[in-house]
C-alpha cells in the first residue's frame, strides 16, 4: 500500500481533456499534427475480395476545391464543439477527408469497411438524404463505440451536393474497455 | 485474492478519488498538474515497450503522435520496442486470417512509427526477468510447441529498467486456454493426436515460427468440431471450408496451401456451451461463412432460436446477427456442410476405434440455460450499444446430467487465449502476474504489486492487460485511453515517487548496454532496416514465384535472419 504514490481511481480520460490541462504546448499539438496520414498503397490490394460492393480506394488522393465552390461539411468533436469546417467535392468521402484536413479520424482498415474506427455520427437532415448503410457497413457499426441512430462509417459517405452544410460529430472514445473485458474462460 | 484491484476492474465509473479505499498517499490529480505545469521542466519520457503487436505500436503511435519532434518536450521523448520475433505487427501478422488483408491495412500505422527517429525497435529479442546469463531456459509457449527461442537475444528486466522511465506490457496473450479437465485434450495427460489448440492451428498457417513445425495432416479427416463460437473459432472454420482457390493468392505459406489443397474435410461443426444468444462471434465473420461456395448450412432449430431472441431483448448486433443465423442455406451440391451446436461442453475426447492414439469422438455434457441471479447486480456497460464485445455472460450454461457422443476426426479447442507468465525462477525484478486471470497484474492499464498498489511508471495494454477479447478498433482504443493516462501521469508528477520501483526518474542514456554486448558477441537484433530487408525478400520470394501472392512468408527464424547475412 505505502507505494500508492498514484492516483490510480481515476478512470482513463480521453486525449483532449488531458492536453488541454497539462500543458498548453501539448494541447496544441495534438490537434494540430496529423496523427495520421496514409501514404503507403494498400497492402494486399491486388488480392482484394470483392465481397463488398465498394472497393477500397487510397485515401489522400482529395484535391481541394477552390474556396467558395466546393461542398461545406463540418466536423464536430464528441461535446459538439467545431473541429472545423471544409469544403470537399461531389464523391468525396468523409474519412478522405478528414485525413486531408488533419482530422482527428481513423481509419485503421483505409476505407475497406473491415473496422469500424472511422465511425460518425451524422445530422439528421442529412442522414436521411444518404443510401442505407449496406449489411457489410451495419456489421461494423454493430461493434462501433458509442453508436447513435444516425451513426454512419466516415468511409463510405460520399459527398453529394444536396450534402451541402452537413456536420459529422465524432462520436465519445472514452470508454473504458476494462469494465467488460473479464471475460476469458474456459468451457 | 486480489479483492481490491477486481472489484475496481469492475466498478470504475464508480470510484472516486474520495473513496475510503486507502490510506495510502493518493495525490489529487490537479493539485499535482498545477504543481507541474507552474514549476520544473517535466523529466524525459524514455519508454520500453514489450511486445509489438497492435497494442504497441498504437500505444508507441498515440504518445509520439501527441508529443511531436518540434514541441517543447518533443526531444525528451523516445520509445524502444522489443519483439522475440524478428518481425514486427504481432497478431496482425500472425493472428489476422490470411483473407482478411484489409484488416492488416492498419500496420500502416505501425510503418508511419519508422520515419519518427525517436522510435527504436529491437527485434529478435525475448525478455524475462531470467538473467542474460543463463541461455538455456525456454520460454513455455504450449505443449504443442516446445519452441524455445533459440536464435533470440536473451536478456532480462533488470538488464534494460535502469535505461527506462517508464515500462509498458503490451506481449499480447500467446497461450491457449487449457481444457485440461478434459481427458484426451491437447493439455491432458494423455492428449490424442488431431486435438490442437486454435492457437496453435491460426498461428501454424500464419506461418509463426514457434508453430511452423506443428505435424498438421488433413488427409482422411472429414469431420472437425471447434470447441468455442468466437471468431477465432470461425476464421478456422473458414480456412477449412474455403475452395483452396480462395485462399491461394493469400499470404498462406506454398506449405500450408498444399496441406489444405490434401484436406478431405466434409463437416465442420462450431460448438459452443450456451446458446444462439450467448456466442461471442461477430456478424461479419458469420456473413463471410455464409458466402462460401459450396457450402451448405441448416440454421438452428426453432425453439432454440425463440429462447434466444427472448434472452437477448433489444441489442442491435445480436438482433441482426440471429437473423442472420436462423436463415438455412441450401446446397445441392452438398460438398460441404457448416454447422452451429449450443448447449454442449466436451465431456471427454474419445480415441478412434482404428487407431487408439488419434482422437475420433466426443462426448458431450448436455447444458441447459440458466439466468444468473447475480446478473442483476453485476455490472454492465453504460451504454451496451456501445459496446464492441457481445454480452450475454449473465446467462449460464448448466448441465442437464444428460450426454452425447459424435464423432470428430479432428478438434479444434477455442476456447480463448491467455498471457504467458514473463516471470523467471530467479532474483531480479518480477513483471507481477495473475495467474487466475492469465494477464499482466493490473488496474486499469496499471500495472500494480501483489498488495495491490501501483508501481510507478508500469503499465500494460491490450490482450496481455484485458483478456483476448475484441476486433482491432477496441485494442486501438484500448492503447490510446492508456497512452493518455501514462502522459498524464508522466507529466503530472516530477518523479516516479519515493518508492520507485525498478524504473529510473533519469534514465540512463541510449540503447542498453546489453544489446551493444550481445550484438558483438554475435547476437543479432533486428532494426526496422533489417526488417525491412527480410519485408523485401518475403515480397521478391512471392514475386519469383510468380503465381500472384504478395508474400510468401518465412516460417523459420533461421531464415529470416539468413536474409541479414
Amino acid at each position: 500500500m505505502s507505494r500508492s504514490t498514484m492516483n490510480f481511481l481515476r478512470p482513463l480520460k480521453n486525449s483532449r481533456q488531458i492536453h488541454s490541462k497539462i500543458s498548453p504546448s501539448l494541447a496544441s499539438s495534438s490537434s494540430s499534427k496529423n496523427p495520421i496520414r496514409i501514404i503507403k498503397p494498400i497492402l494486399g490490394s491486388s488480392i482484394k475480395r470483392n465481397l463488398h460492393t465498394t472497393t477500397p480506394r487510397l485515401h489522400g488522393e482529395i484535391t481541394r476545391p477552390e474556396p467558395g465552390t466546393g461542398i461545406k461539411l463540418t466536423f464536430k468533436d464528441s461535446k459538439g464543439n467545431e473541429i472545423k469546417t471544409i469544403e470537399g467535392n461531389e464523391g468525396d468521402d468523409l474519412l478522405s477527408l478528414a485525413h486531408e484536413y488533419d482530422v482527428d479520424l481513423e481509419g485503421a482498415c483505409e476505407g475497406s469497411v473491415a473496422c469500424s474506427t472511422c465511425h460518425v455520427v451524422i445530422d439528421p437532415k442529412h442522414y436521411d438524404m444518404l443510401p442505407e448503410p449496406d449489411d457489410e457497413e451495419n456489421d461494423m457499426l454493430d461493434l462501433a463505440f458509442g453508436l447513435e441512430d444516425t451513426s454512419r462509417l466516415g468511409c463510405q459517405v460520399k459527398l453529394t451536393k444536396e450534402l451541402d452544410g452537413l456536420t459529422a460529430t465524432l462520436p465519445s472514445a472514452t470508454r473504458n474497455m476494462y469494465v467488460d473485458g473479464a471475460k476469458a474462460r474456459t468451457h | 485474492m486480489l479483492p481490491r484491484p477486481a472489484r475496481f476492474r469492475q466498478l470504475p465509473s464508480l470510484l472516486r478519488p474520495t473513496s475510503s479505499l486507502t490510506k495510502a498517499r493518493i495525490t489529487i490529480i490537479s493539485d499535482v498538474r498545477q504543481y507541474s505545469a507552474r514549476t520544473t521542466l517535466p523529466r524525459p519520457l524514455k519508454i520500453a515497450i514489450i511486445g509489438s503487436g497492435p497494442s504497441g505500436f498504437y500505444t508507441a503511435s498515440r504518445i509520439l503522435n501527441s508529443i511531436p519532434s518540434d514541441s517543447p518536450n518533443g526531444q525528451n521523448v523516445q520509445v524502444h520496442m522489443y519483439e522475440r520475433l524478428p518481425t514486427p505487427y504481432g497478431l496482425v501478422r500472425y493472428g489476422v486470417a490470411p483473407d482478411h488483408p484489409e484488416v492488416k491495412n492498419c500496420q500502416h500505422k505501425f510503418d508511419e512509427l519508422s520515419s519518427d527517429p525517436r522510435f527504436k525497435f529491437f527485434g529478435n529479442v525475448l525478455i524475462s526477468s531470467q538473467p542474460s546469463s543463463s541461455e538455456t531456459i525456454s520460454t513455455p509457449s504450449s505443449a504443442l510447441s516446445p519452441y524455445t527461442y533459440p536464435h533470440s537475444v536473451r536478456i532480462s528486466f533488470d538488464d534494460i529498467l535502469p535505461y527506462y522511465s517508464t515500462l509498458i506490457l503490451t506481449y499480447g496473450a500467446s497461450l491457449s486456454n487449457p481444457l485440461s479437465s478434459v481427458p484426451g485434450s491437447s493439455s491432458s495427460p494423455n492428449p490424442l493426436n488431431n486435438v490442437i489448440p486454435a492457437l496453435g492451428l491460426v498461428s501454424w498457417y500464419n506461418s509463426h515460427p514457434a508453430f511452423s513445425e506443428l505435424p498438421i495432416n488433413l488427409k482422411g479427416i472429414e469431420e472437425v468440431s471447434i470447441v468455442g463460437q468466437g471468431n477465432v473459432a470461425l476464421d478456422v472454420a473458414r480456412i477449412l471450408l474455403k475452395p483452396i482457390d480462395q485462399l491461394s493468392k493469400t499470404d498462406l505459406s506454398e506449405e500450408v496451401l498444399q496441406i489444405l489443397s490434401e484436406s478431405n474435410v466434409k463437416r465442420v461443426k462450431v460448438i459452443g456451451r450456451r446458446g444462439p444468444g450467448q456466442i461471442s462471434f461477430t456478424t461479419k465473420e458469420f456473413r463471410e461463412m455464409l458466402s462460401i461456395p459450396e457450402l451448405e448450412y441448416k440454421g438452428i432449430k426453432n425453439e432454440l432460436m425463440e429462447e434466444a431472441k427472448a434472452l437477448i431483448g433489444n441489442e442491435r448486433m445480436k438482433k441482426r446477427l440471429l437473423g442472420l443465423m436462423e436463415k438455412s442455406i441450401k446446397n445441392d451440391s452438398g460438398k460441404k456442410l457448416f454447422e452451429l451446436d449450443f448447449l454442449k461442453s466436451p465431456k471427454a475426447f474419445l480415441p478412434s476405434s482404428e487407431n487408439s492414439s488419434n482422437v475420433g469422438e466426443i462426448e458431450w455434457n448436455l447444458n441447459q440455460l440458466l439466468s444468473s441471479p447475480s446478473s442483476l447486480s453485476s455490472p454492465t456497460p453504460p451504454n451496451s450499444q456501445s459496446s464492441a464485445l457481445p454480452s450475454g455472460n449473465s446467462v449460464m450454461a448448466s448441465p442437464t446430467g444428460e450426454t452425447l457422443k459424435y464423432r470428430a476426426d479432428m478438434i479444434i479447442e477455442s476456447v480463448g487465449y491467455r498471457s504467458e507468465p514473463l516471470t523467471g525462477e530467479q532474483g531480479g525484478w518480477k513483471l507481477p502476474f495473475d495467474e487466475k486471470r492469465g494477464r499482466v497484474k493490473n488496474v486499469n492499464g496499471r500495472v500494480v504489486d501483489e498488495e495491490g498498489s501501483v508501481i510507478p511508471g508500469i503499465y500494460a495494454a491490450g490482450w496481455a492487460a484485458r483478456g483476448p477479447v475484441g476486433v482491432i478498433a477496441s485494442t486501438m482504443h484500448d492503447s490510446y485511453s492508456l497512452a493518455d493516462s501514462l502522459m498524464d501521469d508522466h507529466y503530472s508528477s516530477t518523479s516516479l515517487g519515493d518508492s520507485a520501483g525498478p524504473l529510473n526518474t533519469t534514465p540512463e542514456d541510449g540503447i542498453p548496454e546489453v544489446i551493444i554486448k550481445s550484438q558483438k558477441n554475435g547476437g543479432i537484433v533486428v532494426d526496422l532496416s533489417a526488417w525491412e530487408r527480410i519485408d523485401q525478400a518475403e515480397r521478391d520470394r512471392a514475386k519469383k514465384m510468380g503465381k500472384g501472392k504478395e508474400r510468401e512468408k518465412f516460417r523459420k527464424v533461421e531464415d529470416m535472419l539468413a536474409v541479414l547475412g
